[in-house]
Formats: structure tokens, C-alpha cells, sequence
């Protein structure tokens, strides 16, 4: 069991210095088996998917636990009835949970990590106005990666909690030289382009307590965070005509654009597992999303240094942007397992779920045209264990299969301006979630 | 042998798939531009931007419907005869406007009551929304406005004229569109360079005789303007051409696109109100010109925006896309 852990750690430690870059998970759950009971799992997640809802149910396990699975989301949203270009989120999803004993203390290293396979990550910097589905357009986009540390405070009582990696953008394009200002033709100017993801984390952590031998409780909290794309543009330079003093010299132009691609709210979730009958589980979760710190976007800023001649030219100040106006939310999230058939040598599940989210954004009236709805999720999946694969694996097996849909009713806009170049619009559709998940524990 | 069967697993479990975007790239848009004139190709059978032209006369002032990717234009056609300038209403079809242009131009209505003082200009067709209705197709003559009856929307029978005058003495009403909700028809005109409008009951548009053995009551329109130049115009309001459009909300936008004069450069405008609310002005022109007499309509997943302009020393029909 020793070396399992060390081995672990040494895997945990070649994680960490990979990159990642936002949260799939929190649109589509992780693993079959939470997902498939609607996503209540905090007081119930054991797998690999407790990096996700509880980091305390890592330490629940006295195994090395692996788990790798794939999935699929097809988002079919429409706007004004008309189907709108939302990409699917597709890649692998894997974990581990890796538990040890240090003296009295059990403890549990786990890691999960999500990779789309279209596309390790895709930045997008759309105009204010642009209509898009906030939820859905680029969230999913991105590789997750979670690493979290879990103890056994007393029996029956667990802690855990970890970071999330994620990755802000900034690039800058610099251009230096002569402005040509007879003939654009004699401009000479070298450009630099500099690209660059820079590392940013935020902290989870759990609680989970066996208060009944029949009924667990649990706690998590995950912290917020905004992924900002941050471009900037600057020329500098004389200018003039070649072979002759410029006209200006050592002028230039910048420019900075400061978005935000992604955020995340902070989130509270209180939830319970109940195994209300001897084959029969059920989970309930209750999770509060502080929408209302949805950032303002973006910030333009412009400078312009022609010496002699910069009263010649105004600048038009920053424009402001209306606050986005979102909300908190309450989500309710319910699900069941039921094992249908049990024998020495194998076990199946058969699971169901229902989650509301009602939505943060408000209607849209201005300027911004941010589609969302109410999201009602009903999801189904089961699972095949088996037992007994002595002596190829001392532990079980387990395949697992959902299937979820998540349907958002129509939302009508109301624009108050007439002449809004979007115009009144609604806004709905399904989204489509399926996904397999093969949990080995060894 | 267990990492063997660990490996395999692994292996078994990954699959790779490639992207499946999806190919719609459908953006809401209310349908009003901006607009950008069609670029020169020389691959095609049309003198880009330019759709329609009539040798030795000019066009002007288009009125145009869309049934699917198919288009109907009714539009002024003025050429020099021996009496003298006379100007008529033609009517052109095009199955693909972009790449092949209007067909050629067959005669709808000509100039010959004597209040029409020999010009039919700024025709405007409001198509029949059920069966058994008629086609109505409004003109500007002789400053004041007439209208005309069709059961198939190709032969058209003037209601004795004209129905609408302007109520003070001396004032013309210069230009003239016409839009239908419900059983009101909005009749939007200039006067005084300025915007109008005025509503009637379509079945009282609808209800009189064919032919007509006794004249309408004529209106005596203009009691408020509904604006009366652009924030970027230097000019009045030269021509107007409406739309009711029903939102994907449900509810009524008028829609107003207008020609006025930036410097010596005459642009398209657009004003827009909700049902009954005072009307909004763009700030900026929706169309750069040279462009005059525009008319808008959705034309498949664009709107289409089309525009009178010179070409080769007469008036011509221009095309411009948009959102």
C-alpha cells in the first residue's frame, strides 16, 4: 500500500507541471456514475470524481482507484428558433485517488483531469454586443486539471481540498520602425509578436461526515475565478520619408483590450446520501453560485504620442460598459442508484437524476445579448461491476454509462431600443451529454 | 501482468474522434445593416453593385418583395418621350439577384389621370397577407399619393385619386411607403423633408369598387412628423421606405430607411420604433453613399438593401448586404 501511495504521489507530482486552462466539469459533470444521478454527489463521490464535488471523499477508499472515461456533449441551442453555431465538447476525462496511512492518519492524494480531444484550448474575444450563450460558447474549451489532498479527521469524519489550475491569455504585438508617411510603401517596421498563457489557481475543499450508518453528509465550496484575455498592441516609431529627418520622431500608438473569456462563480454546496433502502441510494445536493460577481466587460484603453501634432487629434475617452446585471442562483440537484442485481462475482446499477439551475443571466434589454435559460437536466446511466478479477486485479471494475439532456426552455428578449442591432431575440434548446467511464480499483 | 492488463484498458478505453463544429453560423440580427455594397466580379453577368439598369432611362425609388431566394421589384422608370419626361411604374423579377440581376422591366401602371401630371414615382407594394385579398401598390404623383388594386400582383387598377393630399396648400408629398399590420395599413411619406405617417384600415383600402365609379374621400394627412432629419445628415429627408417587422419577441418594429445628405454625399438612414413609441434615429448611416431611395428586405440568412445610383449618366438600381 506504501509503494501505491508513492508511486501515486510520483504521477500526482508529474501532473502538476502540465498546463491547464478552465472548467468543462462544472457545465457537464464528471465521471458517468456522479453524472448520471443528476450531479449530487457531494456527499456521496468516492471515485475520482470527489476531486470534483468533495474533495473529503477522496479518503473514503483503502485502494488505488483510476478511473478513465470519455464523453461526448452536443449542445443544440437555438436562437430566434434558429440553430446557432455552439461547438460540442468532447475529450477524455480521467482521476486518480491514491490513499495512505502516515501513523494514525489516513490520507488520499487525488488528481483529475479533463482533455478536450478537438482542441487543448480555444480563446475567444467576441465584440460586447456579439449574441452567444455565455454557458456553452467557449466554457468547455479548455483542459481541467484538479489535484487535492484529503485526511480522515476521527472516523467517519473527512476533510479535503486542493486547487484547480487554469490559465489567463495575454499577447502583445509591437511594431517598430519608419512610418512611411508620402508612400505607404516606405514603411519599414519589424514586428514582435509575444504570446503567452500565465498560470492562475483557485482553491477547493470538502467536508463529509458519516452522521448515520445510513446517511452522509457533505459540504464543498469552490472558488471563483475570471480568465481574462489581455491583448495589447503597440507601434513605435518615426514618422517621415526615408533618407530625411521625420516629420515626428520617436511617436507611438498603443492599444489594450483587456477581456474577460471566462468566469467562474464561487460555489457552495451542501448535500446528503441517504441509502434509504439496502439497494437503494439516494443524493440530494443544494449548491448557492455567487453569479452576481459576473465581471463588467471589457476595457479599451488607447494612447497616441505625435508629439507637435497630438492636438490635432482627440481620443475618444474609454467608453463604460453596463454592468452585466447576473445573479445568484440556487441549484437543486437530485439523484438515485439502485442496485438491480447483485452476485458474488458482479453488480448492477441502474441510475437516474434531475437537476434545476435556474438561470443567473438576466433578460437581455441593452446592449449585450447573453443567451441563457433555466436549465432542467434529466439524466440516466447505469453501471456493471465486476467483482472478482482475482488474479488480474485484486479489486472491482466498473463500467459506467450516462446519458443527459439538458433542456432550456424558450427565453424572449426584449430589447429597449429599437434600433439594437440584434434585436429582440429568444433563446433555448437542449443540450445532449453522453459519456462512459471504466473505474478500476486495484 | 497486472500492469499489462492496466495498459490495456487504458488503451481500450481512449478512441480518438476529430471536431464536429457545427456548420450553422446563424447570428440574430435585427435585419437593418450595416450595409456594404456588392463588390465588383468580374465573373458575373451584373455591373456590380448594380442589379438592374435601363439603357436611356433612369430608375428610381425600388419597392421589393422576397419569396424565398425569388424577388419582385416595382420601380419608377422615367424616360424621354416626344411629349416630354414621363415617368411610369415597372415591375422586374429575379430568381438570383446577387449574381444574374433583375430581368427585364414590364410596365405596371403609367401616368394618366390628370392629378399624376404624367409621373408615377415611389411605388409601394403591400402583398396580400391571405387569400382572397388584394395587392395594393401606392405611388407618389402630381404631390400627393394614389394607390392601385391587384388580385395577382402583375395588373394593377388605379382607385380613382388621389387619396392622400397634404393638408396645408402648396405642399407636396414627395415620396411615399406603405406597411401593413394586422388590418392597418401605415402609409409613410415626406413632406416638407421630413418623415410622416399615417394609418388607415386596410378594408377600407381593400373595400372599394373595381373600377372606381366614385372617388375615396381623400385624406388630408400631416399632423406630426415623425423626424425630420439624421444626427449625421447635414439635409432633410429625401425619400422613406418602411417595413413593419414582427420581432422575434412578437411585437411590431417600424422600420424606416431613408436617404439624407452627408456634404455633397447623399446615404441611407435608418429610424426604427417599437409599435406605437416615438422613433429612434440611428447615429450613424446604415449605408455610405452615393445611394438614394433605399428599400430593404430579409433576403435568406441577409438583409438586402437596395439603392438608386448612377451609372454611366442614368439612374440605376444598386444591391447592398447586411445584416
Amino acid at each position: 500500500m506504501k509503494s501505491l501511495a508513492l508511486a501515486s504521489a510520483f504521477a500526482f507530482a508529474l501532473l502538476l507541471p502540465g498546463r491547464a486552462n478552465a472548467n468543462p466539469i462544472d457545465m457537464f459533470g464528471f465521471g458517468a456514475r456522479a453524472t448520471a444521478m443528476g450531479g449530487a454527489a457531494t456527499a456521496d463521490a468516492e471515485d475520482s470524481s470527489a476531486n470534483y464535488y468533495n474533495p473529503a471523499g477522496l479518503v473514503h477508499g483503502d485502494r488505488l482507484r483510476i478511473d478513465i472515461g470519455y464523453r461526448w456533449a452536443q449542445p443544440e441551442l437555438q436562437m430566434n428558433g434558429q440553430s446557432v453555431a455552439v461547438d460540442a465538447v468532447h475529450g477524455f476525462v480521467a482521476g486518480l485517488v491514491a490513499p495512505g496511512q502516515l501513523g494514525p492518519v489516513r490520507y488520499a492524494f487525488g488528481a483529475a483531469f479533463a482533455i478536450p480531444d478537438a482542441r487543448l484550448v480555444r480563446v475567444r474575444s467576441l465584440g460586447f454586443a456579439t449574441p452567444r450563450f455565455p454557458d456553452y460558447d467557449n466554457r468547455g474549451q479548455r483542459m481541467y486539471l484538479a489535484a487535492n489532498l484529503a485526511l480522515q479527521i476521527v472516523k467517519g469524519l473527512t476533510i479535503g481540498g486542493g486547487v484547480t489550475f487554469l490559465s489567463r491569455t495575454q499577447g502583445e504585438v509591437d511594431l517598430k520602425g519608419l512610418v512611411g508617411i508620402s508612400d505607404p510603401n516606405d514603411t519599414q517596421l519589424a514586428t514582435k509578436i509575444d504570446v503567452g498563457l500565465f498560470a492562475i489557481r483557485y482553491p477547493q475543499f470538502g467536508v463529509r461526515w458519516d452522521a448515520l450508518p445510513w446517511l452522509t453528509l457533505g459540504a464543498s465550496y469552490r472558488h471563483s475565478f475570471t480568465l481574462d484575455l489581455d491583448q495589447k498592441f503597440r507601434i513605435d516609431g518615426d514618422i517621415g520619408n526615408p533618407g530625411v529627418a521625420p516629420i515626428i520622431q520617436g511617436g507611438f500608438f498603443a492599444t489594450e483590450a483587456i477581456v474577460h473569456d471566462l468566469f467562474q462563480p464561487k460555489e457552495a454546496s451542501m448535500g446528503f446520501s441517504a441509502r434509504l433502502l439496502r439497494n437503494l441510494l439516494v443524493n440530494f445536493d443544494a449548491t448557492y453560485a455567487v453569479w452576481s460577481e459576473y465581471p463588467t466587460q471589457p476595457t479599451l484603453t488607447i494612447e497616441l504620442d505625435i508629439k507637435s501634432f497630438n492636438n490635432l487629434v482627440h481620443l475618444p475617452p474609454p467608453r463604460s460598459y453596463p454592468a452585466p446585471g447576473f445573479h445568484d442562483i440556487l441549484i437543486a440537484r437530485l439523484g438515485g442508484e439502485w442496485r438491480a442485481r447483485e452476485t458474488d462475482a458482479t453488480a448492477i446499477d441502474v441510475r437516474a437524476g434531475y437537476s434545476y439551475e435556474p438561470t443567473p443571466v438576466p433578460e437581455q434589454t441593452g446592449e449585450s445579448s447573453l443567451a441563457d435559460a433555466d436549465k432542467h437536466t434529466f439524466s440516466l446511466g447505469g453501471g456493471l461491476t465486476f467483482k472478482q478479477l482475482s488474479p488480474i486485479l485484486a479489486g472491482s471494475l466498473s463500467f459506467d454509462a450516462h446519458l443527459s439532456a439538458t433542456y432550456l426552455p424558450t427565453r424572449v428578449n426584449h430589447k429597449l431600443d429599437p434600433l439594437d442591432l440584434t434585436g429582440d431575440f429568444t433563446d433555448g434548446g437542449t443540450v445532449w451529454n453522453f459519456g462512459l467511464t471504466m473505474r478500476t480499483v486495484f | 501482468m497486472r500492469a499489462h492488463f492496466s495498459l490495456a484498458l487504458l488503451l481500450a478505453a481512449c478512441g480518438a474522434t476529430g471536431d464536429m463544429a457545427s456548420p450553422s453560423t446563424y447570428v440574430p440580427s435585427a435585419g437593418a445593416g450595416p450595409f456594404t455594397k456588392l463588390a465588383a466580379d468580374p465573373s458575373l453577368s451584373i455591373n456590380a453593385p448594380f442589379v438592374l439598369r435601363a439603357p436611356g432611362a433612369d430608375l428610381g425609388e425600388p419597392s421589393v418583395i422576397a419569396n424565398g431566394s425569388k424577388l419582385t421589384l416595382w420601380v419608377s422608370v422615367t424616360r424621354t418621350t416626344s411629349s416630354g419626361m414621363m415617368s411610369d411604374i415597372e415591375r422586374a423579377t429575379a430568381d438570383s439577384a446577387l449574381t444574374d440581376g433583375f430581368g427585364a422591366l414590364t410596365p405596371v401602371l403609367a401616368a394618366d389621370q390628370p392629378w399624376e401630371m404624367g409621373a408615377l414615382r415611389s411605388p409601394s407594394i403591400v402583398a396580400p397577407s391571405k387569400s382572397g385579398e388584394p395587392w395594393l401598390l401606392f405611388y407618389a404623383a402630381g404631390g400627393a399619393i394614389g394607390y392601385a388594386r391587384s388580385t395577382d400582383g402583375v395588373t394593377f387598377t388605379k382607385v380613382a385619386g388621389p387619396q392622400f393630399i397634404a393638408r396645408e396648400s402648396a405642399v407636396t408629398l414627395d415620396a411615399v411607403s406603405a406597411t401593413r399590420v394586422g388590418e392597418q395599413v401605415f402609409v409613410f411619406y415626406v413632406k416638407r423633408a421630413a418623415a410622416w405617417r399615417e394609418a388607415v384600415q386596410f378594408a377600407a383600402l381593400a373595400a372599394a369598387e373595381l373600377p372606381t365609379s366614385q372617388e375615396l374621400p381623400t385624406l388630408v394627412v400631416g399632423n406630426d412628423a415623425l423626424f425630420s432629419t439624421a444626427p449625421w445628415a447635414n439635409s432633410g429627408i429625401g425619400h422613406v421606405s418602411a417595413r413593419a417587422v414582427i420581432t422575434p419577441a412578437g411585437r411590431v418594429r417600424h422600420d424606416v430607411f431613408f436617404d439624407a445628405e452627408i456634404g455633397p454625399v447623399t446615404s441611407v438612414g435608418w429610424a426604427a420604433a417599437f409599435e406605437d413609441s416615438p422613433f429612434s434615429i440611428d447615429a450613424t448611416p446604415v449605408l455610405i453613399g452615393p445611394a438614394h431611395a433605399p428599400t430593404v428586405v430579409a433576403y435568406g440568412d441577409q438583409s438586402l438593401c437596395l439603392y438608386v445610383d448612377q451609372l454611366a449618366g442614368n439612374a440605376a438600381i444598386g444591391a447592398a448586404t447586411g445584416p
